[in-house]
């Protein structure tokens, strides 16, 4: 949708290069304020930011064993 | 091989400097080792196989001992690590599928790759499905993703790296990485969409 002062489109596209760290603080200031007025693109946030939690939720971290690290630190003295 | 814009080196001159042909072992447990549970994590999310992991991960690091010559110390450690893994991942992933009875059909189904114009549609997924979805379903759909894509989706939502560190990681360019993790992601909730509605929930 195109509004006067901004196109969702364009914005949404924007939205998802901020929740990546892919825009300069300016940048991500400017989409914010649009964030802030325009309803599309604050449920569009709203679904990318459940998204982002959901996957950090739902794909637990998994750590390497210290047996492995040993092992590994073991291997590379021995080389 | 070489990852980062030219020497970083970020050793002070009061700072014991480990020498990289005589002090192999002292630099690779400086700068690659405290990257083990990440890389970790990185070929557990790609395999969902603990044994296959710490294989990867073993092999990965071996392999980083190997090549220290062509990398410089105080650049990108954890990425030039994670673009070792994922060819590794590659390689064996290729053999798998070569051989008969072992190919996974999942990856070569048909997945679509439709415009955004439904963005305001299939991807409007509300609070309280993302919500209730349970992890087994997060990490099912994600593995039934074409690799490519599961492989953009992990190194910038799970590990956090830039498009930049994406794309010399993958070894494709940056508008690529931009292209591919969007075409991911919407396929992605597509299919978090459907475990949605067979556990009765229904897109306002």
């Amino acid at each position: 949708m195109r509004h006067a002062d901004h196109s969702c489109a364009e914005t949404q596209e924007k939205i998802q290069l901020m929740m990546d760290g892919e825009l300069d603080r300016h940048s991500a200031s400017d989409v914010m304020d649009i964030i802030d007025r325009c309803p599309f693109c604050r449920d569009f946030y709203g679904t990318q930011v459940q998204f982002k939690r959901m996957l950090h939720v739902g794909l637990q971290r998994r750590s390497c064993g210290e047996q492995l690290k040993t092992s590994i630190v073991s291997k590379i003295r021995g080389m | 091989m070489r990852l980062g814009k030219g020497s970083l080196y970020t050793f002070s001159m009061t700072t014991p400097v480990p020498n990289i042909m005589t002090d192999k072992p002292a630099l690779f447990e400086k700068e690659f080792l405290p990257h083990a549970d990440a890389l970790y994590n990185f070929a557990y999310h790609l395999t969902y196989h603990e044994e296959n992991s710490n294989d990867l991960v073993q092999e990965t690091f071996l392999k980083a001992f190997r090549y220290m010559d062509h990398y410089e110390p105080g650049t990108n450690a954890k990425a030039w690590l994670f673009k070792i893994l994922k060819n590794g991942f590659i390689n064996e992933y290729r053999k798998a599928a070569k051989k008969p009875n072992t190919i996974d059909y999942q990856e070569v189904e048909d997945w679509h790759q439709s415009d955004d114009e439904s963005l305001h549609g299939k991807l409007d997924m509300r609070e309280e499905i993302f919500g209730d979805l349970m992890g087994d379903e997060v990490t099912k759909a994600l593995n039934s993703l074409p690799v490519d894509f599961k492989t953009v989706i992990l190194l910038c939502d799970i590990e956090g790296f830039t498009y930049e560190e994406i794309a010399k990681i993958v070894d494709i360019p940056i508008g690529t990485v931009r292209s591919r993790l969007h075409r991911a992601r919407h396929l992605l909730k597509e299919k978090l969409e459907a475990y949605a509605a067979t556990l009765g929930y229904t897109q306002k």
